[in-house]
């Protein structure tokens, strides 16, 4: 038993320095990101993120949709969650589509996932 | 006075085919039972162990078979044990096993037909008077995987099963701990589909997964071990009672999520596939540590304790035997069964390797 501790303490310590271990979230806290629509403006992006939440009824399952704003200068800061405001935590990695009338679509696809399904809209 | 009850029908370890008689607390029944199967060959060492008891105790083997280097080393440690009695044959575990050893090494019985294919293995036999259960060592990791049913069927059927109980061990340890790493750490490793199924699942639960988890491994517990306990006609109530509460009115009340209670509950059932409550005991302390390192590391943290446990199974040993070992013999009669013409046995077991031909 002092044997298979000691390895444990071992290999955490080990995982913690080589890989970066995912920030603890309880799924309760977390939005997923389903849809985001980003509009390049003269210095600034307007993002608008869809949530997505999925909802047991009598008569099957339904999603509901909850929408968020926020604006930000640097697109490649997308991540980083400074919505304080909002009080969740953004889960951008289920994203399937971006809206956007931005001609950097390829940055887009090196944020988010280079399989994503860019659609162009007009300003 | 014959205070002894008569040969019985076996209650733990059933099989649908074979033998259904079971050992019971005399030991001098219990060598005829062994003896009415290996006739040639079965050896017999006599012992008297505590001071009170003098419980008498037969150590077994079949001379053309074992190594009697392993009888020998059995022989020195049960007569170096100073107890003052024995009352069951678990007693002498303590002396024979490695207390450090979370596996189990040695395997208790009330099957004679268990017992003798063990023999015929090269292993021994500890019988112990006022005691149902004998003692099989060394037990090896790949026979916690058979029951005596797989060599009363074909061998196809035999390598669905065994694989099957395979799949069950690796469930029961490390899918609540999988659950734990994807809901918490790990979002990416599901569909988005699934992933808001479970997020839906635990929308009003207030507790965090780990929690939710422990609560719910603690109180399955609480409730097999009431059901073992309590009399035939309390222990239905008391399912009922666990399955309405831990399932239906803890739901309902939003204190644990109905994809937690699956997960839990498969992966306890797979748990009990295994005879063996030894290995019952240590599949639990596994799913508990595997529970920890990925509520703090996510999937590594899995990784982690898949490595820990896949050291401690090369790691064990009993009486100088590797519990897992490469034996190309007993690789085939492993995890799958495979049928060949001259079935040989373990040659880390046994000199005498040729068991005979089938074909």
């Amino acid at each position: 038993m002092k044997r298979i501790l000691i390895i444990l303490v071992f290999l955490s310590f080990f995982t913690i320095l080589i890989f970066d271990v995912p920030k603890y979230n309880e799924l309760n806290n977390i939005s997923v990101i389903d849809k985001i629509t980003i509009k390049c403006r003269d210095n600034y992006y307007d993002i608008n993120m869809r949530e997505v939440t999925l909802l047991r009824k009598d008569n099957g399952i339904t999603f509901r949709y909850d929408y968020y704003k926020n604006k930000i200068k640097n697109i490649n800061k997308i991540k980083e969650n400074n919505l304080d405001k909002y009080h969740k935590v953004f889960y951008y990695d289920k994203i399937k589509s971006i809206d956007t009338n931005c001609s950097n679509v390829d940055d887009f696809k090196k944020i988010f996932n280079n399989n994503i399904n860019i659609k162009r809209i007009k300003s | 006075m014959n205070v002894n009850r008569s040969v019985s029908d076996v209650k733990s370890e059933l099989t649908i085919n074979g033998s259904k008689d079971c050992f019971i607390e005399d030991i001098d029944t219990n060598y005829s039972l062994i003896n009415k199967r290996i006739v040639k060959d079965l050896c017999c060492v006599d012992l008297n162990i505590g001071r009170y008891s003098k419980t008498k105790i037969k150590v077994l083997y079949v001379s053309s078979i074992a190594d009697i280097r392993l009888v020998n080393n059995i022989c020195n440690r049960l007569n170096n044990i100073n107890i003052d009695a024995i009352i069951d044959s678990s007693y002498l575990k303590n002396s024979l096993e490695d207390e450090n050893n979370l596996f189990p090494t040695i395997i208790e019985t009330e099957r004679p037909d268990k017992s003798c294919m063990a023999l015929l293995e090269g292993k021994a036999l500890i019988l112990v008077d006022n005691s149902p259960y004998v003692l099989i060592l060394p037990n090896l990791f790949f026979d916690f995987f058979h029951t005596p049913d797989d060599y009363y069927q074909k061998a196809i059927n035999t390598s669905f099963i065994r694989i099957i109980r395979l799949i069950a061990f690796i469930i029961s340890i490390f899918l609540p701990g999988f659950f734990i790493a994807v809901t918490t750490r790990n979002y990416n490793l599901v569909p988005i589909n699934v992933l808001l199924i479970f997020k839906a699942g635990r929308a009003f639960v207030p507790f965090s997964a780990f929690i939710e988890a422990m609560f719910m491994i603690i109180s399955f517990e609480i409730l097999k071990e009431s059901d073992l306990r309590m009399s035939h006609a309390a222990s239905s109530s008391i399912s009922i009672l666990g399955g309405l509460i831990l399932g239906d009115a803890a739901v309902a009340a939003g204190i644990v999520s109905p994809i937690m209670i699956i997960i839990i509950a498969i992966s306890s059932i797979a748990g009990l596939i295994f005879p063996s409550q030894e290995l019952v005991n240590t599949i639990r302390i596994y799913k508990i540590i595997a529970l920890i390192m990925s509520s703090l590391f996510g999937i590594y943290g899995l990784i982690m304790s898949f490595l820990t446990l896949t050291y401690n199974i090369f790691d064990t040993r009993i009486f100088g035997y590797k519990y897992l070992d490469y034996d190309k013999n007993e690789l085939l009669d492993s995890f799958f069964k495979y049928n060949t013409k001259i079935k040989k046995r373990n040659s880390h077991l046994t000199n005498n390797k040729i068991r005979g031909k089938y074909k």
